[in-house]
């Protein structure tokens, strides 16, 4: 009963404990990971970042029978295999900055329906987060060769002009956007899953661009991950969006310096 | 310390003054920050941006304070001009309580006749009818809701202040005073004219005396209840600073814990609340029009969050002419909305009108009733009326002036007794509920008493039928709160 009163205080418990729940597989995942690719390819926090994705993706495709294993090229099988890491991920990244949304959903659903209906939110929301890191991410991650400082120096001055454009506003705003939800049947299902899809889409929008040094880096580990997440949930939760916005991409701009000057130097 | 007083109740030079004052503000060059157009444009504006322009907070808890500071250096700029122009050195700007009666619901004259240039409290870009002695209908003007209002922080009806500004929150959260009578008597004075926008509401002079009276009210609020009334102690609100423009041009900020005892920290005071000392107790004669008691036991409100029990399927375009939106209730929400709607039942039913976006704001006000009859004459309209909802804002729900996140429009009104008298009387009886909204007119001048409300309900200006920017409403809802 007092469970159930804890539910009822707070109807998103369950969608935080599952982003808690994530990290931990997570950690978990790194940690087998880290043990399985052996000693002195990296620390735990993230010396070398390629474990999960690229360890997990190999594994799968192995698993799923497409010759994967190290270094092979992985078939879109074998990527498909790989949506509930990607699943895990997102869980963990991306559902702690959607919360004040899902409490929404949650408050504005017919009562007894409230728990359906943020778990039809998050089907759409994690649908789109999963297919742009199957199909962007993963290739990127999941690719032999570590891309050169350069081109990571690169995509992390791309990510901090993103953060400048009016596009990544409008689409930061889009982020806060809810629509009016139906009540009951189909209409209320497919209007709930509609509306987690549009908003993870506006999500995507907005922070794809500092994905991508991630997916070159390869860069899975926890400590990136842990920033991503601290970023985009500032991002989305702030009351001055723009600002910080801006500030983001003064984080971005100082990382690309660094690893340009660090090519250079090394 | 100075005093503010009703209008309608002035049989002195105060508006004279005031006028004289305007004129001066008006000659200043437009950037001088206590001219009259910079001071406005510090409210909004859409010229290019200067220093503190577009200031104004809506939609949050801060509205109150925000727009106490924006009077408190207004007036000081105000009466420095009065002097100047040889009027009284306790000059204090007066408040239009609209809502008292209809007489005290139509501009004073001053400000619409003589209707030309000469005149610097005149403005063109009004309602026509409040511009000929139109008068505010009176259940929009009234500021009973806001005096019975439980709690200061919240968006829900009883609730004064507004929602908390906080990281996160989806809806603009206008609190019950922000609502009713402050934006829907934007819209009665402005019916798309300066008064209905931000960028340009504050350049109208009766703006001033509006949102005079909206602080008058907050004051009244907080002395109702010997104390029960208190402001948030949140840090985060009482530490808010906001800047303005002084007397002398130069730039100074006061936080919301500085603006909250105005007798003592801002000497000033209103006609209607007691004396501060014993010494001026003439001064503080409250009019006999105004109520001086709410009769509501106050309640600190709260508890766990309303309960949606049943939505509308489809969104409703409003152009200026009668629309309808039905919200089915199933077996389930029937039972709950039955039991609430019960007068020995604690809980509320509110109906939420959400979701409310549109380009422009149309400058009408709508009345919104429940299962109200096709073709229904004046008595069935007031038998079945809900409350009045004004889309002041709205322009900015998706396209937010500063840095901040859009968010649509949301009115809640509390509909358990009016469900109850709908039913049997003792509680709701079975069926969806319709809910239509239909444009409300300002009362004509030469209509009176109860005839004049309800030919403002039942007449809908015949300019204004059709044809206008559409706002659309999303959703129309039923929920149930329990404030326990």
């Amino acid at each position: 009963m007092r469970r159930l009163g804890a539910l009822s205080c707070r109807p998103t418990l369950w969608v935080e404990g599952g982003a808690v729940l994530s990290w931990i597989a997570l950690a978990l995942a790194t940690a087998t990971a880290h043990g399985s690719e052996g000693a002195g390819t990296g620390s735990f926090w993230g010396q070398d970042p390629l474990w999960i994705c690229k360890t997990g993706l190999n594994g799968m495709a192995a698993h799923a029978g497409g010759g994967g294993g190290h270094g092979g090229g992985l078939s879109s099988a074998s990527l498909l295999a790989a949506a509930p890491m990607w699943a895990l991920m997102t869980t963990a990244m991306m559902v702690p900055s959607t919360l004040p949304t899902v409490r929404h959903v949650a408050l504005n659903s017919l009562w007894w329906r409230r728990h359906r209906a943020m778990a039809e939110f998050l089907v759409g929301f994690l649908a789109v987060w999963i297919a742009f890191g199957v199909l962007v991410l993963g290739p990127l991650a999941s690719s032999e060769k570590t891309a050169s400082g350069w081109v990571l120096g690169v995509a992390l001055g791309l990510a901090a002009a993103w953060q400048l454009t009016p596009l990544k506003q409008r689409a930061l705003r889009a982020c806060h956007r809810p629509r009016p939800l139906r009540a009951r049947g189909w209409r209320a299902s497919l209007g709930t899953a509609r509306f987690g899809g549009r908003d993870g889409a506006a999500c995507v929008v907005s922070c794809w661009a500092m994905m991508l040094p991630a997916g070159l880096a390869g860069s899975t580990a926890l400590l990136w991950m842990g920033g991503v997440t601290a970023v985009v949930a500032a991002e989305k939760m702030s009351e001055k969006p723009r600002r910080a916005s801006r500030r983001v991409a003064a984080l971005l701009a100082a990382a690309a310096i660094g690893v340009f000057l660090a090519q250079l130097v090394g | 310390m100075f005093l503010r007083r009703e209008v309608q109740s002035l049989n002195d030079d105060t508006l004279k003054f005031y006028a004289a004052a305007v004129k001066a503000m008006k000659e200043r060059p437009p950037g001088d920050h206590t001219s009259w157009w910079y001071q406005a444009a510090i409210h909004g504006s859409e010229e290019p941006p200067q220093p503190l322009y577009n200031q104004c907070v809506h939609g949050s808890w801060f509205f109150l304070p925000w727009h106490r500071m924006y009077l408190y250096y207004f007036e000081r700029i105000v009466r420095d001009a009065v002097i100047k122009a040889g009027g009284p050195e306790d000059w204090a700007l007066p408040y239009w309580n609209y809502g008292i009666d209809l007489a005290h619901a139509s501009m004073p004259e001053p400000f619409y006749e003589p209707a030309d240039e000469a005149n610097s409290l005149y403005v063109q870009e009004r309602s026509p009818a409040m511009n000929e002695g139109g008068r505010i209908p009176q259940p929009i003007g009234s500021d009973a809701l806001s005096l019975a209002c439980e709690t200061y922080p919240g968006a829900l009806p009883r609730q004064l202040g507004g929602g908390i500004a906080k990281p996160g929150h989806r809806d603009r959260e206008a609190g019950q005073v922000e609502r009713l009578p402050h934006g829907v008597v934007h819209d009665a004075v402005g019916e798309g004219g300066w008064m209905s926008f931000f960028e340009k509401a504050a350049k109208d002079p009766i703006f001033w005396l509006h949102h005079c009276n909206i602080d008058r009210i907050w004051a009244q609020w907080n002395g109702l209840g010997e104390g029960s009334h208190p402001n948030p102690t949140d840090p985060g609100w009482r530490g808010q600073k906001f800047e303005f423009f002084d007397v002398d041009g130069s730039k100074v900020s006061l936080t919301v814990g500085q603006v909250l005892d105005i007798q003592n920290d801002l000497d000033y005071t209103y006609d209607v609340l007691p004396s501060p000392t014993p010494e001026e107790p003439e001064r503080v004669k409250p009019p006999d029009e105004v109520p001086s008691k709410v009769d509501i036991e106050p309640v600190i409100s709260g508890g766990a969050d309303p309960k949606v029990v049943g939505t509308s399927d489809e969104t409703v375009t409003l152009t200026g002419e009668a629309e309808a939106a039905r919200v089915p209730i199933d077996e389930r929400g029937l039972e709950e909305v039955q039991k609430a709607s019960r007068e020995s039942d604690p809980r509320r039913v509110y109906l939420n009108i959400e979701n409310i976006e549109g380009k422009t704001n149309p400058g009408t006000m709508y009345g919104v009733y429940l299962n109200l009859p096709e073709d229904p004459d004046p008595e069935t309209l007031e038998k079945h009326y809900a409350g009045a909802v004004s889309f002041f804002g709205i322009e900015h729900g998706q396209d937010p002036r500063k840095d901040e996140n859009g968010h649509p429009l949301r009115h809640v009104l509390e509909v358990g007794k009016l469900l109850r008298s709908l039913g049997d009387g003792k509680e709701y009886g079975e069926g969806d509920v319709k809910v239509s909204f239909r444009p409300l007119s300002v009362e004509p001048p030469e209509t009176s008493g109860k005839e004049g409300l309800l030919a403002a309900m039942a007449a809908p200006a015949a300019e204004a039928a059709g044809g206008e920017p559409p706002v659309a409403i999303g959703r129309v809802s039923l929920s149930v709160h329990d404030p326990a």
